[in-house]
C-alpha cells in the first residue's frame, strides 16, 4: 500500500533526487521537491559536507607528510626556540608618559602587572618618528635607509609631485584602445616599496606559524608561509587613502581636503542622492561609477529608511549603519565591490548624510588585502565585515567638520572591536608561532582629543584619553589570558605623543631666507609647488618630517651640486634651523635637524629626505607645508581638531615596550623587536639586520 | 522539441522564479546570509589551517552545527511553499508523469475496501467499449483489495464501472497515444483528495479509492529523456539560479 508522506526540507529533496536516479521506485516521491530554495539548500549544504570531508581526509591523509616536510624545515627553529608562541600587542602612538602617570594613579593595572612581573622600557622610536617608518622598522629590524620608508609620501623625482611612499598601483600595461573604450589586456600590479625582509618571512621559511594583522605597511601582502592582514595605507575603492562623502540638501559651496561633498535631491518623501565609486574602469572621461540611494522618512522622529541597490537599511539620527555592501557595476562581469557605513547627521530642516570612504570589500577584495587571498573573506565571514583602508578611522570628517567627536568615537571604538575579534580569534588558534596585530585607535584618538588632554579644550571629552587609555589596558589583560609560561608577550608602541598647537611652514621660513624661489614674483605657492621656480630653488619640504636639497642629477630641476655644496647647505640650513624660535609665543619651534647621512646607512638613503626636521613639543609642520604649499606665515595656529601628534623631534616621543619577559637592553629601539622575535626562535640575526636581541635567550 | 516539452520547461522556470519570491518573502535573508558566511568560513578554516588537526576537527563541528541552523532556517518558507507546491506537482505529474494506455497494453485496476471482506460478496468490473477487462477480480484479503487486469484495445475514453453487490462506482480510464491529463486514482472524501484531484470523490460506498496503474511517462528536452520531475528540478533550480542575484535573494 502507498502513503504520501509530506516532509518539508532536505528529506523531501532526497526524495526528489531518489526519483531522478529511479523514477519508478519511488512514484510518489516526486512530491518531495518542494522548489528551489530547498534545492539549493540541500546542495549548498550537501556539497559544504562533501567539501569539508574532502579537505579534511585530504588534510589528514597528508598531514604526516606536511609535518614531516616542516618538522624538517622547523628543526632548526623549534630545537633552539625559547618559547612556543610570541605575541605582538602594537597600541600605535601609546605614549609612555601619559602611560607611566595612569599606571602610577593605578588606572592601568595589567600594564602595570606585566612592569612589575616583567619588563618595561620606553621605546626608541626611529628618525623620523611617523608609524609607516618605525612599524617598517619594527618589521625588518632596520633602519629606514634599508626598508626605504621615510614618510607617508615621497616626492616623485621628475615632477616633484608626492607619491604614496609604501605602495604604488599601476594600471594594466596593456589596453586595447576601442573608441573610448579601454579594454585592459593584462591586470593592475600593485608594488610594495619597503624593503628588505620583514621577521615573519624569515620565521615562516623556518616553518613558524605567523599571522599578522593591520601591521602597517604590508599592502600589497607579501607571499609567506603565514596569514597577513594588510594596513596602512592600504587604499579605499577610490583608489585614495579614505575620502569619505557628505551629502546634504542645503545648497552650498563646501570643498573637503579628504572628503566630497555631494547634493541630496527632495522627490516628494524621497531624498535622493548618488554615492560616488571608482573610476570607471573601461570609458575614458567617463564620470566614476556610482550607486544611487534614497532616503526616505518613516514617520518616527530621527529614523529614515535607506534604500540601495535594492535593499532597505534603517537610518537613525547620530547612529552608524552596521557595513552596507555596494556592488559598482562597470559592464558585465567587471564589478568592483565596497562596504560603507552611513550615518544620518541630520534630518530636519535640512538633512545631511555621512558615508564613511568606501572600504575594500574584504569578502570580495578588488585588489590584495591579505595573504592568502581569501584569508580576508575568511575574517570577513566569521566575524563579520571590516574596515580595510589604511587609515580606517576618518579623522579628516573630523577635522571637517562632516561628522562630531562623539561619531568619530563611535567609529573608531568599532573599528578597534573589529580588530579585537581578528586579534582573539588568531590567539584562540595559534599553538606555536607569531600573533601581531597593531591597534590603531589609541593613534588616531589621541590626534584628535589631544586638545581636552591639556586644556585647550573643555566639555565631555575631557578625559577621553584616558579612557582610550584604559580600554587599551584591558586589553592588555584579555590578552595576558593567552600568555603561559611559553608565550613570549610584547605590549609595544612606534611612538608616543606630544601636543599640536603649532605649525611651521618651513617652505614659507626657505622662501624667506632666499633657499627657494617663486616664478614671476609671486609671494606664494599652491598645493606641490604650483608656482615654485626650481632653476632658483635650493631646498624644499614635503610631508611630514623631511626637508630635501633640489640636488642635480637626483631632481629633475636640481641646482645643487652634490658634495662639497651640498653638504654646505645641510650644514647651513642644520645651523639655521635647530633652534628656530616662533616670534609669536617666543617658544624655540624646532629643536635639532638631523642630516639623514649621519643617522643611518643603507642602499636606500638617497631616496631619504637630506634633513629630517626634529620639531619641539607643541610645533609640527604645517598642513600647508606638507602639502608643498608655500603660504605667507611661517608660523601659524593650528585650529583643527587633530591636535596631537608625534612627527617631531624622535627623541622627544618614544613609545612604549612592556614584556612579560626580563628584558636585557635597557635601552631598546624599535629596531630590536625583528632580532628578538628570531632569537626567541632559536634563529641568528641575518647580517643585514641592525637591531639587537633585546630578551635573554634560553632554550627551553 | 515537443509541445509538452516547451510547456514543461515554461512553467518549471516560471515555478522557479515564483517560488524565489515567495522564498525571499518569507525566509530570514539576514539569518541565512550570516549562517552562509559561517558555513562558508568554517570550510575556508580547514584550508588556513590544514596544520591544525585540532583546529580541523572544531571547524567540523562548527560546519555541522551552522548547516543544522542553515537547514532550520529552511524550514519556513519550505513549509509555507509546500502545499501549494504539492498541489502544481500533483497536477504537473497528472499530465507528464503518466500516459493514457496505448493500444493493446494492459494495466491493473485495484480498488481498496474500507472494511474487511468475507470472500463470498461479488465484485464486477465493466470497461468502456475499447478497453477490455481480461481477469476476474483477483481479492486480497488481509489488504482489502480487490484487482483486475485489463487491456486497451484502441484510443478510448470513459468510465470503468465496479459493481460491488448494490453499490456501483466509477473511474475514469483513457487509451491512447496522445499525451493528456490522466487520473491515477479516484478517492472518497479524505485529506488525500488533494493530492488526487483528477476526478470527483468517490460517495460513501464502501470503497475507499479506486486506482489504474497507467505507464510512467517520460520527457524528451535537450536530446535527453528523463521523468519530468528531473526536468521540473533542474529548469527551476537553473531559473532561480539566474535569477537569485536580480531577486537579491540568498539561498
Amino acid at each position: 500500500m502507498k502513503r504520501v508522506k509530506l516532509i518539508p526540507g532536505w528529506l523531501l529533496l532526497a526524495a526528489a533526487a531518489c526519483a531522478l536516479v529511479r523514477p519508478s521506485l519511488c512514484p510518489e516521491l516526486e512530491l518531495a521537491y518542494i522548489g528551489p530554495g530547498a534545492g539549493f539548500a540541500f546542495l549548498g549544504s550537501f556539497l559544504a559536507l562533501i567539501w569539508a570531508f574532502v579537505l579534511s581526509v585530504g588534510t589528514l591523509l597528508t598531514w604526516p607528510a606536511r609535518m614531516l616536510w616542516r618538522g624538517r624545515r622547523r628543526r632548526k627553529a623549534l630545537r633552539n626556540a625559547c618559547v612556543k608562541k610570541v605575541i605582538f600587542l602594537g597600541l600605535d602612538g601609546f605614549d609612555p608618559g601619559i602611560a607611566e602617570r595612569l599606571m602610577a594613579e593605578g588606572k592601568l593595572p595589567n600594564l602595570a602587572r606585566l612592569r612589575q612581573e616583567g619588563s618595561y622600557r620606553r621605546l626608541r622610536t626611529t628618525f623620523p618618528s611617523l608609524s609607516p617608518v618605525a612599524w617598517s622598522t619594527f618589521a625588518t629590524g632596520v633602519s629606514p635607509a634599508r626598508h626605504n620608508i621615510f614618510d607617508f609620501l615621497n616626492r616623485n623625482l621628475k615632477s616633484y609631485l608626492p607619491e604614496l611612499s609604501s605602495s604604488r598601483v599601476n594600471k594594466p600595461r596593456r589596453v586595447l584602445q576601442l573608441g573610448r573604450y579601454r579594454i585592459p589586456l593584462s591586470r593592475p600590479t600593485v608594488d610594495l616599496r619597503r624593503k628588505s625582509l620583514p621577521f615573519w618571512k624569515i620565521l615562516a621559511e623556518h616553518g613558524v606559524d605567523c599571522t599578522i594583522l593591520r601591521v602597517p605597511i604590508t599592502f600589497p601582502p607579501e607571499k609567506f608561509d603565514g596569514k597577513l592582514l594588510s594596513a596602512m595605507c592600504t587604499p579605499d575603492l577610490r583608489g585614495t587613502q579614505g575620502s569619505f562623502s557628505f551629502f546634504s540638501t542645503r545648497q552650498e559651496q563646501v570643498s573637503y581636503e579628504n572628503g566630497s561633498r555631494y547634493p541630496l535631491h527632495r522627490n516628494g518623501r524621497r531624498i535622493t542622492g548618488q554615492l560616488e565609486g571608482p573610476e570607471h574602469p573601461l570609458l575614458e572621461e567617463a564620470p566614476p561609477l556610482a550607486v544611487p540611494f534614497a532616503l526616505v522618512p518613516n514617520g518616527k522622529p530621527g529614523e529614515a529608511i535607506l534604500e540601495i541597490q535594492g535593499e532597505r537599511y534603517p537610518l537613525r539620527l547620530g547612529k552608524y549603519t552596521s557595513w552596507i555592501p555596494v556592488a559598482f557595476r562597470a559592464g558585465p562581469g567587471i564589478t568592483a565591490y565596497g562596504i560603507c557605513r552611513f550615518l544620518l547627521t541630520q534630518l530636519e530642516p535640512e538633512v545631511n548624510l555621512y558615508v564613511t570612504p568606501i572600504n575594500i570589500d574584504p569578502e570580495r577584495p578588488a585588489l590584495p588585502i591579505s595573504h592568502p587571498a581569501y584569508y580576508s573573506a575568511y575574517l570577513a565571514k566569521l566575524l563579520g565585515s571590516f574596515a580595510t583602508v589604511g587609515m580606517a578611522e576618518d579623522t579628516w570628517a573630523l577635522n571637517e567638520g562632516a561628522i562630531d567627536e562623539d561619531a568619530f568615537l563611535e567609529q573608531a571604538w568599532a573599528i578597534h572591536e573589529e580588530r579585537e575579534a581578528m586579534f582573539f580569534n588568531s590567539l584562540a588558534k595559534m599553538r606555536h608561532g607569531v600573533t601581531a596585530c597593531v591597534f590603531d585607535a589609541s593613534d588616531r584618538i589621541q590626534h584628535m582629543f589631544y586638545r581636552y588632554l591639556e586644556n585647550r579644550a573643555s566639555g565631555k571629552h575631557a578625559r577621553t584619553i584616558e579612557a582610550m587609555y584604559a580600554r587599551m589596558d584591558e586589553l592588555v589583560g584579555r590578552t595576558l589570558r593567552y600568555v603561559d609560561r611559553e608565550t613570549a608577550l610584547f605590549v609595544l608602541s612606534d611612538h608616543g605623543f606630544a601636543s599640536f598647537r603649532r605649525g611651521v611652514n618651513l617652505n614659507t621660513w626657505l622662501l624667506d631666507n632666499g633657499y627657494l624661489a617663486l616664478r614671476d614674483g609671486a609671494t606664494t605657492a599652491g598645493p606641490y609647488f604650483k608656482g615654485v621656480d626650481w632653476s632658483r630653488t635650493r631646498a624644499y619640504t614635503l610631508g611630514l618630517a623631511g626637508l630635501y636639497l633640489n640636488l642635480r642629477g637626483r631632481e629633475s630641476g636640481g641646482i645643487v651640486a652634490p658634495g662639497a655644496e651640498a653638504e654646505a647647505l645641510k650644514a647651513e640650513l642644520i645651523a639655521r634651523l635647530s633652534g628656530l624660535r616662533d616670534p609669536d609665543t617666543g617658544e624655540v619651534a624646532i629643536q635639532q635637524v638631523y642630516a639623514t647621512n649621519r643617522l643611518y646607512r643603507g642602499p636606500y638613503l638617497e631616496e631619504a629626505p637630506d634633513l629630517i626636521v626634529g620639531y619641539s613639543n607643541g610645533y609640527r609642520t604645517s598642513w600647508d607645508a606638507a602639502q608643498g604649499k608655500v603660504t605667507s606665515k611661517v608660523f601659524e595656529d593650528n585650529p583643527k581638531a587633530w591636535s596631537g601628534d608625534h612627527s617631531l623631534d624622535p627623541v622627544l616621543v618614544p613609545g612604549v615596550l612592556f614584556s612579560n619577559l626580563k628584558l636585557a637592553s635597557d635601552d631598546p629601539g624599535i629596531e630590536d623587536m625583528a632580532p628578538t622575535a628570531l632569537a626567541l626562535f632559536g634563529l641568528p640575526k641575518p647580517a643585514h639586520m641592525e637591531g639587537q636581541v633585546i630578551v635573554e635567550t634560553t632554550k627551553r | 522539441m515537443p509541445l509538452e516539452s516547451v510547456s514543461l520547461l515554461l512553467i518549471s522556470a516560471a515555478a522557479g522564479v515564483i517560488l524565489l519570491w515567495v522564498f525571499r518573502k518569507t525566509s530570514d535573508q539576514a539569518a541565512i546570509r550570516r549562517t552562509k558566511k559561517r558555513l562558508q568560513a568554517h570550510l575556508l578554516e580547514i584550508r588556513l589551517y590544514a596544520d591544525d588537526p585540532a583546529i580541523i576537527w572544531q571547524a567540523q563541528k562548527k560546519l555541522l552545527a551552522a548547516n543544522a541552523r542553515y537547514f532550520g532556517l529552511m524550514l519556513r518558507p519550505a513549509a509555507i511553499v509546500t502545499v501549494p507546491m504539492v498541489l502544481l506537482l500533483v497536477a504537473l505529474d497528472g499530465y507528464y508523469g503518466k500516459r493514457p494506455l496505448e493500444p493493446g497494453r494492459a494495466a491493473i485496476v485495484t480498488a481498496q475496501f474500507e472494511a474487511a471482506m468475507n470472500g463470498g460478496e461479488v465484485f464486477r468490473l465493466e470497461a468502456p467499449e475499447g478497453i477490455a477487462v481480461e481477469t476476474p477480480g483477483v481479492r486480497l484479503l488481509g489488504a482489502h483489495q480487490v484487482s483486475w487486469r485489463i487491456r486497451a484495445a484502441q484510443p478510448a475514453a470513459g468510465e470503468l464501472r465496479l459493481l460491488a453487490g448494490p453499490v456501483t462506482v466509477t473511474k475514469s480510464v483513457v487509451a491512447g497515444n496522445e499525451r493528456r491529463f490522466v487520473s491515477t486514482r479516484r478517492v472518497g472524501l479524505h485529506p488525500s483528495l488533494l493530492l488526487y484531484p483528477g476526478e470527483p470523490p468517490l460517495p460513501a460506498s464502501g470503497v475507499k479509492w479506486i486506482e489504474v496503474d497507467y505507464p510512467a511517462a517520460r520527457v524528451q528536452m535537450f536530446g535527453f529523456e528523463a521523468h519530468w520531475l528531473v526536468w521540473f528540478l533542474i529548469i527551476s533550480m537553473a531559473s532561480a539560479f539566474l535569477l537569485k542575484g536580480k531577486f537579491r535573494v540568498t539561498v
